[in-house]
């Protein structure tokens, strides 16, 4: 009730606005920055997958140290951007017309972290699948059609495009 | 401010009693870099205010700089979910 009625007298008389955060409201938003950032997690996670057996020196620490902080950080990437354009893209209408977005949101979540603490290849299997399902949604509300194609380089997975021009 | 203050909500501001500000209040300040902004006081300093965001990806305390007590519109005393 008093929500109703804020948002009606914001209507008629609109309230000052504050920022409760400083990004500057450039409204770029893009999925594909995650969709890039996963596929490095991936190919960090294959690339570790491959160090398996080999006998441990200085150079194999120093290599395999490098694909998991790369791992970790981009698994990282992930999670940020998503967040950023669940909090600050989407609003009511369309979290009403798809009403599966906090899950599918949350998801990417676990799965991101998941990612990050383990060398777990289905699991960024499935976080590269939910993301898509993410960019998907994303570019229908911005009703731009999309399509999938498989990324012209390593790990050569399935990833959503929009369809521009 | 996220999680505890989302885009589209409401807050009711009080504009007196200024020099009464505590730690953990959260007020409305006029920023000349940010512009409007509401952020949480988190210290106090030689000519000013230090004052925090509550998200991770909030600017960060130093580059808010010190906030003097003229920058400040207002303490925040009620927040409304807007959606």
């Amino acid at each position: 009730m008093l929500k109703s009625t804020l948002n009606l007298i914001n209507q008629i008389t609109p309230f000052e606005e504050v920022e409760a955060h400083c990004d500057i409201p450039c409204g770029i938003y893009d999925p594909h920055h995650a969709l890039v950032a996963c596929l490095t997690a991936i190919r960090m996670t294959d690339l570790i997958v491959a160090h398996k057996n080999e006998k441990s020196s200085v150079e194999w620490l120093n290599e395999v140290s490098r694909y998991v902080a790369e791992k970790e950080k981009h698994a990282e990437i992930v999670k940020h951007e998503i967040r950023v354009i669940w909090g600050d893209f989407y609003k009511a209408p369309q979290f009403e017309k798809y009403p599966n977005l906090h899950e599918l949101t949350h998801s990417i979540m676990l799965l991101g972290s998941k990612v990050r603490q383990e060398v777990n290849k289905e699991a960024s299997l499935q976080l590269l699948e939910k993301l898509n399902e993410f960019a998907e949604i994303f570019w229908e509300i911005k009703g731009v059609e999309t399509y999938r194609a498989t990324s012209p380089y390593k790990p050569e997975l399935e990833v959503v495009y929009p369809k521009l021009g | 401010m996220e999680p505890d203050l989302n885009d589209g909500d409401y807050i009711v501001v009080l504009s007196l009693f200024l020099n009464r500000l505590r730690l953990d209040d959260w007020v409305v300040i006029q920023h000349p870099q940010f512009g409007n902004i509401v952020k949480q006081i988190c210290g106090v300093s030689s000519g000013g205010y230090k004052v925090k965001g509550l998200s991770q990806y909030s600017t960060d305390t130093e580059s808010l700089g010190v906030i003097r007590q003229n920058m400040i519109l207002g303490k925040v005393l009620l927040r409304i979910a807007g959606s």
